[in-house]
C-alpha cells in the first residue's frame, strides 16, 4: 500500500453550526469533506495553486445527524440532505417514481464504488476534471494562475463547445443538468445562518475560479426539488466514451409538460459541453405551444446546440448533443426513436 | 507423434505412449486460491525490520542539462539514510534487459526521468527531501513527433540506451540524428516498380497506432534487503533471472550474490520484462544506507516512467489484381521510440507480419525507428505484431471491396505456404485456413449482409469484420531455459523453475506437464518458481515464450526423473525399467498390468535421506524451418452513428497452438487478449500535452481501460495439430490473440457504417468525423 496522503487533522462536525465554525476558523487551510472521492484524488495527486492549497485539516460532515436522508412530502416536494450518497438517491424508490431524472443521472455517475461513498453535495461541488487542472504541473486559472492551458493545448473530451469564458472545462455534473431541469433548489448554510439559491443560480461562470456561489465557509446542507405537475414526463441521456467511470461528453436532461399532445412547458438542459449546466430557452421555446411531434423536436434539437462554438478538437460534440437532445426529447415524449 | 524431436540438450525422451491422463483437463489454477482471497502475499506486502522507503526525484522538462545539483539539504534532513545523483553517481550505468542505460547523464530527455533518489525513514520525511534538492536546468528544446525528429534540422535527443555489441537487444550503434542506430530496416523481394504494373488496383493509405500503456493492477514495488555482502530482491517482475543478471551487473556484484524473489506478481503484460529503472536506484540505495529499502510507484509514475507500446505511422500501398492476386507491396513504418526502447528497434518485428501473411512476390518495407523526448518504449503484449497486423488487415479489407472481392476469398487466394517465400522454408506446422474458416463460420460470415436491410433505418448500424495474423510464441533466442523435477521420499514431487507465473498459469502449466510425464496426478506436483536461489538459469515470463521454451525442459527433467525411479522400481515388480508405464499415481509393468505399485511406494525405495532429482534444458530451434502460431479472428460490431460508439458484441477467436495442454487457461488468454485490445481499439487514449510534453492522463480515470461493460460475447477456439517440436505439440498463446482486435473491429465498422478508420484508438469524435457529421 503507498502512503500518498500527507498527515492531515481530521474533524468530526457533530452539527452544521460546528462544520462552520471550524471552515471559519481554519480559513482556506480546512475543506468539508464527505464521500471525498473528489477532494482525496486532488490530495493524492497533489493538486494545488495560489486559490486552492492542499488543505490541512477536513471537517467531516457525514458525522452531522439528518444530513443523510430523503424526505418526500406530497404536494411539496423532494428534500434530499447533502451527505446522501448516490447509490441512495438512485435506489430510493420515491426519486425513481416521482423524480424519475434524477435517479437515472444519479445511476449514471462513476462507479458502483465512487456512488456508495460519493454525495449529492459533493457531486455539486466536484472541481473541474480538466486533465491540465489534474495533473500538478499546470498551475491554470483554475487553480489560481494566470491563463488556461487547454484552449491551445488538448481538449478533446472532459471540455466546453459553448467557450464562454477564461476556463474551457466541462462542467462534469450529471445530477445538476437534472437538478436543474427539475428547478431545485440548494439549501447553503453559512455563518449568518441558511439561504436557499435556486439552482439556476448555483453556478458560476468561466471567468471565475470558482465554480458555484459557495463561499469557502459555507457548506452544501440540502437539496430540494418541488413536486412536480402531474403531467411532467422527463429524460436523462449521458453519451461518454467508457460504460462506467466516465463522465459524459455531453448529457441532456429534459423536463417536459405536456397536455393533449402540446408542450404546455418544456426545459433542456445540457451538460458536459459548457462550464455550466447549460439551459438551451431558445430550444425550449421552439417545443413550448407545438403539437408533441418528431419534426417539432428536430427542429428543438437543432436549436438547442445553434449558438456552439466548438474548440479546434470538439467539433464532434455539436452533432453528438444535437442528437442526444433529439432522443432525449423522443423519450420524454413518449415516441419511439428509430433504433 | 511418433518421432521424438523435442528441442531438448541430448537425446530427446520417447513420446509417451499412452493417452494423456493431465494434459487437456481444465485445472484450476494452482495459486488462483490465494489471489481471489487476498491472502497472496506481493512484493509491496514485504515489511523487514529497520526498512527505508525509497523515492524518486523526477524531472519536469523533456529536454534539459543539468547544471548543478545541491542534495545537501536533503542530506541534512534528519531521517534521510541515502540520497543519489549525478553528484555522487555520474557514469552509473543500468541495464534494463542487459541494455546499458545512464542512470543519471547530464542531458535529460523526458518530463518524468529520473534526477535523484532518496532513502528516508518513512514516505512523508523521503518526499520532504525530495523537495529540499535543488536542480539547476538548462531548458533544452525538445522534439516529440518522430516525423519531425528525422529532419536534418531537428534538435537531436540523447537516448538513454547505450550502444553494446554484446547483447544482441542494445543498438549497435549511437543513432545518426535521431535515426536508431543510424539506419533503417529494409525487408524486401521481387521487383517492386513491376508489380505495381501488374496491378489492375493500387491503393495508398496511412495508418496511425497510439501508445498504449499496461496499466496493470499491481503498480511497480520492490523491497531491496542488503546484508552488506549479499542482496535479495523482493521484485514484481516477469524474469527473476533477468533481473538477477540487470541488478549484478548495475552494480558490480556477482551474480550469485543477487537473489531475486517474486512469490505473486500482479500483471506485467511485458512491462516487468527486465529490472526496472527505478529497481536500480532503490538498490542502490539499500547497499548505501545498509537498510533494506521498499519502492513503490505511483499510479502517474507508472504511467510516465515505465516502457510501454510504442506510437506509429505507416505509410502502406498495395497493387491487386481484379482476381484478388497480390502483385506488390510498399510501406514504411516509422516507430516512435521515445528516449529509448527493450529490444531497441524491434528487430523488423512491426514489418514481419506484412512480409510473411501473405502470398506476394513483389515487396519492400521499411522499419524507421526515431528517438524523441518522450518517455520509454518496450515489451507489451505483442507490441509490434499488433500494430504490423493491423495496417496489414485494414489494407486487405480496403483492397477486397475495391475489387468487389469477399475479404475473407481474398485472404483465402493469397495464402501463404512457405515461411520464407524466396527460400521456401516450410513451417512447423500452419493451419490458418482452418483457423479463418471455424471463426468466421462462428459468426455467420456467410450470410454477413444479414444486417443490410435494418441498417438503413435509424442509428445503430451492425456489421462484421474479420483479421487473420501470425504470432511467434515458439521460443526465442538464446534458449537458456532449464528446469529440474525432484522426486521425495514422501512421493512427492517439485518442479524447480527460474520463471515467473505472471498470471498466465505458467506454475500451473509446469505442474501438469510434469505430473504427465511421471504419471502422477496433478496435485502431488508443486512447482517451485520465483526464486533465483533453487533455480537453474530460465527465460523471462514475455514474448509467450514459457509453454514453448520452458515445456520441452520440464518434460524431459521429468522423463529422465521417471527414468530413474524406474531403475529403483523394476526390481519389486520384476521387469525391466523400459516395461514400466505409469499413469495418475500407479506404476504398471506393460504386459503384465497386475504387477503394479502406486507412485508413493516406489518412492519408498529411494534411499533414506535422498531425493530423484534430474534436469532437462532445451535447445534452440532449427534453422531451415519456420516457427509461429497462427490465427483469425471474426468480430460482430454496433455503431452508433448518432453518438459515434463502437460496441463489440461477439468475437469468435480461433488460434492454432499445437496442443491445449488446459483449456481453461488457454480460453483465459482469449478473454484477456481481447479485452486488452478493445480497449487499444476504442478507448486508450494516451494524451501528452503538446508544447511540454507532459502526459495528461497519466491515470486510470482519462486513461480508459476497459471494464466489464466493454467486454463483448468471446467465442475460442483452439486449433490443436501436431508440432514434435515442442512439449506435448504444445506452443503459445498469451499475447496473440490481442492481434487482430484492432483491424478486425475496424472492418467491422467499415461493414456496419460505409466509413474507414486508419487511426486508432477509434473513439466516437473520429468514427462522427468519419460520418461527415463533424469537422
Ligand atoms: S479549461 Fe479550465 S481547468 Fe482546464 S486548464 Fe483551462 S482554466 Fe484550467
Amino acid at each position: 500500500m503507498l502512503y500518498e496522503i500527507p498527515q492531515i487533522e481530521h474533524v468530526n462536525a457533530r452539527s452544521t453550526e460546528e462544520a462552520i465554525y471550524w471552515l471559519s476558523r481554519y480559513g482556506d487551510k480546512a475543506k468539508v469533506i464527505a464521500g471525498g472521492t473528489d477532494l482525496l484524488s486532488l490530495i493524492k495527486d497533489k493538486i494545488n495553486g495560489p486559490q486552492m492549497p492542499i488543505p490541512e485539516v477536513l471537517i467531516n460532515i457525514k458525522t452531522i445527524p439528518e444530513m443523510d436522508r430523503i424526505d418526500y412530502s406530497p404536494g411539496k416536494g423532494l428534500s434530499i440532505g447533502a451527505t446522501t450518497t448516490l447509490y441512495d438517491i438512485e435506489s430510493s424508490n420515491e426519486v425513481r417514481e416521482k423524480f424519475g431524472m434524477l435517479a437515472d443521472a444519479a445511476h449514471e455517475v462513476a462507479t458502483n464504488q465512487i456512488r456508495n461513498m460519493g454525495t449529492i453535495g459533493g457531486n455539486l461541488v466536484q472541481r473541474p476534471w480538466c486533465w491540465y487542472f489534474r495533473v500538478p504541473q499546470f498551475n491554470c486559472y483554475k487553480k489560481g494562475g494566470p491563463q488556461c492551458y487547454a484552449i491551445s493545448g488538448s481538449h478533446k473530451y472532459y471540455f466546453s463547445m459553448l467557450g464562454l469564458g477564461v476556463c474551457v472545462m466541462a462542467h462534469p455534473s450529471d445530477t445538476a443538468p437534472a437538478l436543474m431541469a427539475l428547478g431545485a433548489e440548494i439549501v447553503v448554510a453559512g455563518e449568518s445562518g441558511q439561504r436557499r439559491v435556486p439552482i439556476d443560480g448555483f453556478f458560476l461562470g468561466p471567468q471565475e475560479v470558482f465554480e458555484t456561489v459557495l463561499k469557502p465557509n459555507e457548506i452544501i446542507t440540502e437539496v430540494f426539488i418541488p413536486e412536480q405537475p402531474p403531467n411532467t414526463r422527463g429524460s436523462f441521456l449521458k453519451s461518454r466514451l467508457r460504460g462506467t467511470w466516465d463522465f459524459a461528453l455531453s448529457s441532456v436532461a429534459a423536463r417536459l409538460q405536456i397536455t393533449n399532445g402540446s408542450y404546455d412547458d418544456a426545459k433542456i438542459i445540457l451538460g458536459g459541453v459548457a462550464p455550466f449546466p447549460f439551459r438551451v430557452p431558445l430550444a425550449e421555446d421552439a417545443l413550448r405551444g407545438k403539437r408533441v411531434d418528431e419534426e417539432v423536436i428536430s427542429l428543438a434539437a437543432a436549436v438547442a446546440v445553434k449558438r456552439a462554438h466548438p474548440l479546434a478538437q470538439n467539433g464532434y460534440k455539436v452533432p453528438l448533443t444535437q442528437n442526444l437532445v433529439k432522443r432525449a426529447l423522443m423519450s420524454a415524449s413518449g415516441l419511439e426513436a428509430e433504433v | 507423434m511418433t518421432e521424438a524431436k523435442l528441442l531438448v540438450q541430448g537425446i530427446p525422451p520417447e513420446p509417451l505412449d499412452r493417452p494423456f491422463t493431465v494434459i487437456g483437463h481444465s485445472i484450476s489454477r494452482i495459486d488462483g486460491v490465494e489471489k481471489v482471497s487476498g491472502t497472496a502475499e506481493y512484493a509491496g506486502d514485504i515489511q523487514l525490520p529497520n526498512m527505508l522507503c525509497a523515492k524518486i526525484l523526477r524531472c519536469p522538462h523533456a529536454h534539459a542539462r543539468i547544471l548543478k545539483i545541491d542534495t545537501s539539504k536533503a542530506e541534512a534532513l534528519p531521517g534521510v539514510k541515502a540520497v543519489i545523483s549525478r553528484n555522487n553517481f555520474p557514469d552509473w550505468l543500468t541495464y534494463w534487459y542487459l541494455i546499458p542505460q545512464f542512470a543519471f547523464p547530464e542531458i535529460v530527455s523526458y518530463v518524468g526521468q529520473e534526477v535523484a533518489a532518496v532513502a528516508a525513514v518513512d514516505i512523508d520525511t523521503a518526499e520532504r527531501a525530495l523537495k529540499l534538492i535543488e536542480v539547476d536546468y538548462q531548458e533544452l528544446p525538445a522534439v516529440f513527433d518522430p516525423e519531425e525528429a528525422l529532419k536534418p534540422t531537428s534538435q537531436k535527443v540523447t537516448p538513454l540506451d547505450v550502444p553494446d555489441s554484446t547483447c544482441p537487444r542494445a543498438p549497435a550503434a549511437w543513432p545518426v540524428g535521431n535515426l536508431y542506430e543510424g539506419k533503417t530496416d529494409i525487408h524486401t523481394r521481387g521487383d517492386i516498380a513491376k508489380g505495381f504494373q501488374d496491378a489492375d488496383v493500387v491503393i495508398e493509405e496511412v495508418y496511425n497506432t497510439s501508445y498504449q500503456f499496461h496499466a496493470t493492477l499491481q503498480t511497480r514495488s520492490s523491497v531491496i534487503d542488503w546484508d552488506g555482502e549479499n542482496m535479495t530482491v523482493h521484485d514484481s517482475c516477469q524474469g527473476v533471472w533477468q533481473v538477477s543478471q540487470d541488478i549484478a551487473k548495475s552494480l558490480g556484484l556477482p551474480m550469485e550474490k543477487v537473489r531475486v524473489v517474486v512469490k505473486y506478481q500482479g500483471g506485467g503484460f511485458g512491462s516487468k520484462a527486465g529490472a526496472q529503472r527505478y529497481l536500480h536506484y532503490a538498490s542502490r540505495l539499500a547497499m548505501m544506507a545498509g537498510r533494506p529499502v521498499r519502492i513503490e510507484l505511483t499510479r502517474p509514475e507508472e504511467f510516465i516512467s515505465h516502457p510501454h507500446r510504442h506510437a506509429t505511422k505507416t505509410y502502406l500501398k498495395m497493387g491487386v489484381k481484379r482476381d484478388g492476386t497480390l502483385t506488390a507491396m510498399e510501406g514504411r513504418s516509422i516507430l516512435n521510440l521515445g528516449v529509448g526502447s527493450t529490444y531497441g528497434n524491434q528487430k523488423e518485428k512491426l514489418i514481419e507480419t506484412a512480409f510473411e501473411l501473405y502470398e506476394c512476390p513483389n515487396v519492400k518495407l521499411e522499419q524507421v525507428a526515431v528517438y524523441t523526448n518522450t518517455p520509454l518504449t518496450g515489451y507489451m503484449r505483442s507490441v509490434m505484431r499488433a500494430i504490423g497486423d493491423f495496417f496489414l488487415e485494414a489494407h486487405m479489407d480496403r483492397l477486397a471491396v475495391e475489387i468487389g472481392m469477399d475479404p475473407l476469398d481474398l485472404r483465402m487466394k493469397n495464402y501463404a505456404v512457405f515461411g520464407d517465400q524466396v527460400k521456401k522454408l516450410p513451417y512447423s506446422a500452419k493451419n490458418l485456413d482452418k483457423c479463418m474458416k471455424i471463426s468466421t463460420d462462428a459468426i455467420d460470415w456467410k450470410h454477413r449482409d444479414r444486417f443490410v436491410e435494418d441498417n438503413k433505418n435509424g442509428p445503430i448500424k451492425r456489421g462484421i469484420g474479420m483479421a487473420s495474423y501470425m504470432y511467434d510464441g515458439v521460443g526465442m533466442a538464446p534458449f537458456k531455459a532449464s528446469a529440474d523435477v525432484v522426486i521425495k521420499r514422501n512421493g512427492t514431487v517439485e518442479v524447480l523453475a527460474g520463471v515467473v507465473d505472471i498470471g498466465g498459469g505458467q506454475a500451473t502449466m509446469m505442474a501438469m506437464l510434469a505430473a504427465e510425464e511421471l504419471g502422477v496426478n496433478v496435485n502431488s506436483v508443486k512447482t517451485v518458481w520465483g526464486d533465483t536461489g533453487p533455480t537453474q538459469f530460465a527465460p523471462g515470463t514475455h514474448a509467450s515464450r514459457m509453454t514453448a521454451e520452458m515445456g520441452p525442459a520440464v518434460v524431459q527433467a521429468a522423463a529422465n526423473a521417471r527414468k530413474k525411479l524406474f531403475e529403483l522400481t523394476a526390481q519389486r515388480l520384476s521387469a525391466e525399467p523400459i516395461e514400466l508405464r505409469s499413469a495418475l499415481g500407479k506404476i504398471q509393468v506393460s504386459r503384465d498390468q497386475q504387477r503394479s505399485m502406486s507412485f508413493e511406494e516406489a518412492c519408498q525405495l529411494i534411499p533414506d535421506g535422498e531425493e530423484i532429482r534430474a534436469s532437462g534444458s532445451r535447445k534452440p530451434n532449427p534453422k531451415d524451418i519456420v516457427f509461429h502460431t497462427f490465427g483469425s479472428q471474426a468480430c460482430e460490431v454496433e455503431v452508433n452513428t448518432d453518438t459515434g460508439a463502437v460496441r463489440v458484441l461477439r468475437v469468435a477467436s480461433a488460434h492454432e497452438l499445437g496442443k491445449v495442454l488446459n483449456p481453461k487457461l488457454v480460453d483465459s488468454q482469449h478473454y484477456g487478449g481481447i479485452i486488452m485490445g478493445i480497449g487499444y481499439t476504442l478507448l486508450e487514449d494516451p494524451e501528452f500535452d503538446s508544447k511540454t510534453g507532459i502526459m495528461l492522463n497519466p491515470d486510470l480515470h482519462q486513461y480508459r481501460i476497459p471494464t466489464s461493460l466493454e467486454v463483448p460475447e468471446i467465442l475460442p477456439f483452439n486449433i490443436e495439430a501436431p508440432d514434435p517440436f515442442f512439449a506435448y505439440s504444445a506452443k503459445a498463446v498469451g499475447e496473440a490473440p490481442i492481434v487482430p482486435v484492432a483491424p478486425s473491429v475496424r472492418n467491422a465498422i467499415y461493414h456496419a457504417a460505409g466509413i474507414w478508420i486508419n487511426s486508432l484508438p477509434i473513439t466516437p469524435d473520429a468514427v462522427l468525423k468519419a460520418l461527415g457529421k463533424s469537422k
